[in-house]
């Protein structure tokens, strides 16, 4: 009896677990939900870029975006003034095209592209690749038990600097994300939903329907993004050359 | 009468050494006022025709009501329509106190070579009114040396539909686009992107792409030709900005809209009373500036009242030393000659004759030594003007030539205040002295 307290203790530290997932496989996790297209074959999907500043719609782009590997491709359906417009993602560098331009142009991530939506925030997420997560403790964000991350970005040329990030402790989806100013004061408030689903091996997974960003400061200024008929769909590897935009 | 100069001049040899010191400290003091005043001059008319016509601002600019403040937060808004542009432009041709007037543009974004893209700031001018500007009086009158446009023509050289542009020297060598558009056959085409080697493939054509936020909020785009390459004589600048006609950057904007309208006037000593009749001729929903107002110009401003602030001070500082060394000079000789100022008392002569004779010795001193000090003056400037001294002040991209110009009225105005000033040292030196009786003056008593 005198040892059965110690040994049960040392058997319950040595047992294999139900540990929590390290950061990095949240973010993973996360990633694969907001369109990241890690070991597929390529995915693609429709949005829907609406823009309100100071409570009146400014505009509203859609989007037909191709994800395969690091790459994706975003080009304008809608409005027809900028039908054929592209913004190409190779790994961090992004292009910018539309027709009748004669060379395509280099642009940053950050770069605003509609209202509060930056260049970056309109594709696939890529937040394991780009950013070093670090534990941050544990929150509710809408009445959903979450894990709340500090990310760090690992290269200069990602979309932001900081990030402030909740993913949900039953679906490993993020919930909200706050980008902050190198000095830590959060600029603009991400809030994510998923009625949206994908099936890759068979295994059915939580895709995002919208994502709401709003500017900190001044909550009528907002734009959202509305993710529509996600797919995984295979795509050919010269879509995404950046020679080809010119062809 | 002649006496009095014939004894004055006489006078002035009996103390060679002294007077010798006094009209030097007075010739050089009063060079080194010439040589400020002609500094200062040239300065200030260098800013004045910089600021006016080489950077466009024009002598009066037409904003719409808050638009010089907000127009960076929301251009579409704070920007003139097609229709208030016809209205003013209306009122512009209409008015013969008028030279030249343009609409203008301005905006930022990314300029791209095919591989990389670097920020600019991107003006819009009229390409007509740009060459007029280049070819002004005023320009080749006070900066003949400084030529914005360092390579390649003018945008007026060529057609609308080429999308030409200048480049800044500095933003031409960051994307290496050094050769212009005219060093190229007409049909060469642009190359693909070979971006292993980005300079060699800048090199290959002189197209580049802008890129900014159309004023309705989407990314909009343009291809430009660069046709030239300039200086905008500011380092701050030099390696970011771009110059495009209105219509280029109205296309990059997406908009009929311009920011702001320039007006050049005929005579601009009319400035307040054309600022006003304009103003009230617009209206409560326009605003009309003048040039050298602090918020519209704020480095011309800020120069001058500098340059002013550095002239008042090295004139006070020449000014104390020459009045010293002519009130010690002239305290010095009344004491030396207070007996013979005691004779002439005893003789009849009245105290306005003594004074008379000391005030016309310090008038042909004075004046003997302001000839000096003026041809000294002069000839350092030739000298300094046909040095062609390149010096750097501080943000001025490429330096400046130092220049001298004396202006003629500024100067016999700086003589006739030395003048001034040594006779009043010269009486109030003289007036103590001849407060004595003769008696005293005589006996030297005081001495």
């Amino acid at each position: 009896m005198r040892l059965f307290i110690p040994v049960l203790f040392a058997c319950l530290l040595a047992t294999p677990s139900f540990a929590a997932p390290t950061p990095a496989e949240l973010l993973a996790s996360s990633d694969r939900a907001r369109g990241a297209a890690k070991n597929l074959k390529g995915l693609s999907w429709r949005s829907e870029v609406v823009s309100v500043e100071s409570g009146k719609e400014e505009s509203s782009v859609t989007y037909t975006v191709k994800v395969l590997g690091n790459d994706a491709l975003a080009q304008v359906t809608q409005p027809a003034r900028q039908k054929g417009e592209l913004v190409l993602f190779n790994d961090r560098t992004l292009w910018y095209f539309k027709p009748g331009l004669k060379k395509p142009v280099n642009i940053s991530p950050r770069q605003k592209l509609v209202g509060q939506a930056a260049n970056g925030d309109i594709a696939s997420t890529q937040y394991a690749r780009d950013y070093d997560a670090l534990e941050a403790g544990e929150d509710t964000v809408n009445g959903q038990k979450a894990w709340k991350l500090e990310l760090k970005a690992k290269a200069r040329n990602v979309t932001y600097d900081k990030i402030r990030y909740w993913i949900s402790k039953s679906n490993q989806v993020a919930l909200k994300a706050e980008f902050l100013t190198l000095a830590g004061v959060p600029f603009k408030v991400a809030e994510f939903k998923y009625a949206n689903s994908i099936t890759i091996a068979g295994t059915k997974f939580p895709f995002v329907s919208e994502m709401k960003i709003h500017d900190a400061n001044n909550a009528e200024n907002k734009t959202s993004i509305t993710y529509k008929n996600p797919k995984e769909e295979a795509h050919a590897a010269g879509l995404f050359n950046v020679n080809s935009l010119m062809k | 009468m002649m006496s009095f100069w014939r004894l004055a001049f006489r006078n002035l040899g009996r103390n060679r050494k002294r007077n010798f010191a006094t009209g030097s400290a007075m010739a050089f003091g009063f060079a080194g006022i010439l040589l400020l005043t002609a500094y200062a001059y040239r300065a200030k008319n260098y800013l004045r025709v910089y600021t006016v016509y080489v950077v466009h601002t024009g002598h009066l600019i037409v904003f719409p009501k808050n638009g010089f403040e907000k127009f960076a937060f929301e251009p579409e808004k704070f920007s003139l329509s097609a229709a208030e542009q016809e209205k003013i432009l209306g009122l512009l041709k209409a008015d013969p106190a008028v030279e030249r007037f343009e609409r203008q543009i301005h905006g930022q974004g990314l300029v791209g070579n095919g591989c990389v893209s670097l920020p600019f700031m991107a003006r819009g001018y009229e390409p007509e009114v740009d060459h007029a500007l280049r070819e002004h009086p005023q320009v080749k009158l006070w900066m003949p040396k400084f030529r914005y446009l360092l390579q390649g023509r003018g945008l007026e050289a060529y057609p609308p539909e080429l999308g030409a542009l200048l480049l800044s020297r500095g933003l031409s060598s960051a994307l290496g686009k050094t050769r212009l558009h005219d060093q190229f056959p007409e049909s060469a085409p642009v190359s693909l992107p070979d971006c292993e080697h980005p300079k060699e493939q800048a090199a290959k054509d002189s197209n580049v792409q802008l890129l900014s936020g159309a004023w309705a909020g989407n990314l909009s785009a343009v291809d430009g030709e660069v046709v030239g390459l300039f200086t905008t004589g500011v380092q701050e600048t030099d390696s970011s900005a771009i110059m495009g006609s209105v219509e280029l950057l109205q296309k990059l904007f997406s908009t009929d809209r311009v920011a702001q309208i320039a007006v050049w006037l005929k005579n601009p000593d009319t400035l307040e009373a054309s600022r006003a009749k304009l103003a009230a001729q617009l209206g409560e929903d326009f605003e009309v500036l003048r040039w050298n107002e602090e918020r519209l110009s704020p480095y011309y401003v800020g120069t001058v009242n500098f340059l002013d602030t550095l002239i008042r001070a090295g004139g006070l500082v020449l000014s104390t030393i020459i009045a010293l060394s002519v009130l010690n000079s002239a305290t010095m000789t009344v004491l030396e000659r207070s007996q013979e100022v005691g004779m002439y008392r005893s003789m009849g002569f009245r105290r306005r004759h003594i004074r008379q004779l000391y005030v016309q010795e310090s008038l042909l001193l004075s004046f003997f030594s302001l000839l000096c000090g003026g041809i000294l003056g002069i000839v350092a400037i030739r000298l300094i003007n046909a040095a062609d001294i390149l010096y750097h002040p501080p943000g001025v991209a490429g330096g400046l030539y130092l220049i001298l110009v004396l202006p003629a009225g500024q100067a016999i105005g700086a003589g006739t205040f030395i003048l001034l000033l040594a006779l009043l040292a010269t009486l109030f030196a003289v007036s103590t002295r001849l407060r004595q009786t003769p008696a005293d003056l005589l006996g030297g008593t005081l001495r």
